[in-house]
């Protein structure tokens, strides 16, 4: 068990209002995180560095195929500049006065759309079984009515609605339209293959809308709202607010690039009964993996933990 | 991939450090890895549309034709066949490089 006290303010914290307007309508944000100059220089010689997986949690068995979307989950376990950019005061500050004191990052994932990309499925995850048919993060009995993540969605590069950017249901968070212990089948054929609603979007080679509760159901996209960001721009969201994204419309040549860091309080269990992630038509196994106390202490010891990343670089908890 | 450890990157903001054959070489291949026949040496070619597999691919034939394993941070912030160049040409000159082809 891991017991780290509080050492710094907590300087970006959500205000009052800010609150109750994350609360209503399941998102807060755009935030700066990083200057947008910085941001680009930084990502210049990161997007170089990350070729190495040579310290990786997930080894080449992750990096087979283009298509499996494990190989962009959790380089924050072995680069530095992730680490410390899932530690990040903007951001933690934030997450802890949503979800309070005491709370660890337990995924980060790389979302880049290419020029010609689909854009992604609406969607909600509340126990992260969507795709592997096995809950990822279960909240424990006496806040079961929460469920979700919280994410922080950083852009690297400029997004917009022709480069691929978010959009949002406001206020849709509070109740599933899907089912996660459904099935969705994966094909990878899919992937930049479908139109929906004249739109083309899929889901890293599923169809989410094989998951909804009601197969007849539509979500009401005259109410979606566009998060065009910046680079060194974030927005943290509920992973159960109704989410999506743009395609790629090709008109640059510039790929949009987007970090997702995913935040729960140390009650949730991460990965139960489980010692592999399958899904996206890849395999791996857990052994490498640890959640990251970005705030506050672990009194529960539930799950497997890391204070340094695999090149011994020391994560600067708050 | 990463069994040599590469030079610093030798690129400079004046002159060229590079061999031309080298660099005449990397072209090609980068030509055949993106599949397309105007890469040019100074740009960045994740500014045309190169992905990070694209870039392994290229590290990997970059390895098989000059023996030198690069693993991309040696480029530091310049994704350009001019700066592969230039990083192959240093290793070579530390001796790290095996026969070309």
């Amino acid at each position: 068990m891991t017991v780290m006290q509080r050492t710094q303010p907590n300087t970006f914290a959500l205000s009052e209002a800010e609150l109750a307007t994350f609360r209503a309508q399941g998102w807060f944000g755009p935030f700066k995180v990083y200057d947008e100059d910085e941001i680009r220089s930084l990502w210049r010689r990161e997007r170089l560095s990350l070729l190495d997986r040579s310290q990786a949690a997930y080894g080449e068995e992750a990096a087979q195929s283009g298509n499996t979307n494990i190989a962009n989950y959790d380089r924050h376990l072995d680069s530095s500049f992730l680490a410390d950019h899932t530690c990040r005061p903007e951001i933690v500050d934030r997450v802890s006065s949503a979800l309070g004191p005491d709370i660890l990052c337990w995924r980060t994932e790389f979302f880049p759309k290419y020029p010609g990309d689909e854009g992604t499925d609406w969607h909600q995850a509340d126990t992260f079984a969507n795709a592997s048919g096995k809950p990822q993060i279960v909240w424990p009995g006496e806040h079961r009515e929460f469920g979700g993540t919280l994410t922080v969605w950083t852009a690297f590069t400029p997004a917009d609605q022709e480069t691929a950017c978010m959009q949002f249901i406001p206020g849709t968070h509070q109740e599933m339209f899907y089912d996660e212990s459904k099935q969705m089948s994966y094909d990878p054929e899919r992937i930049n293959a479908t139109e929906k609603k004249g739109v083309k979007r899929g889901f890293f080679g599923y169809d989410y809308r094989e998951l909804q509760t009601n197969p007849d159901w539509e979500p009401d996209e005259s109410e979606a709202v566009p998060m065009v960001v910046r680079p060194g721009e974030a927005i943290m969201f509920w992973s159960t607010l109704m989410h999506a994204s743009f395609p790629h419309l090709g008109k640059s040549d510039e790929m949009r690039m987007a970090f997702a860091s995913r935040y729960v309080p140390t009650c949730v269990r991460l990965y139960p009964d489980t010692d592999r992630i399958e899904e996206y038509g890849g395999s791996v196994p857990l052994d490498r993996y640890g959640a990251v106390l970005v705030c506050g202490s672990d009194e529960f010891g539930h799950n497997r933990m890391v204070t340094e990343t695999s090149r011994g670089h020391r994560f600067p908890s708050r | 991939m990463t069994d040599l450890k590469a030079p610093e990157s030798p690129g400079t903001a004046t002159g060229r450090a590079t061999d031309t054959d080298t660099e005449q070489v990397l072209l090609r291949i980068a030509g055949e890895v993106l599949r397309r026949d105007d890469v040019d040496p100074h740009a960045d070619l994740f500014d045309l549309g190169t992905t990070s597999l694209d870039l392994i691919r290229l590290l990997v034939r970059t390895k098989q034709e000059f023996g030198v394993a690069l693993t991309g941070a040696e480029l530091g912030d310049r994704a350009t066949v001019e700066q592969l160049a230039a990083c192959v040409d240093g290793a070579r000159r530390n001796g790290l490089g095996g026969q070309t082809r």
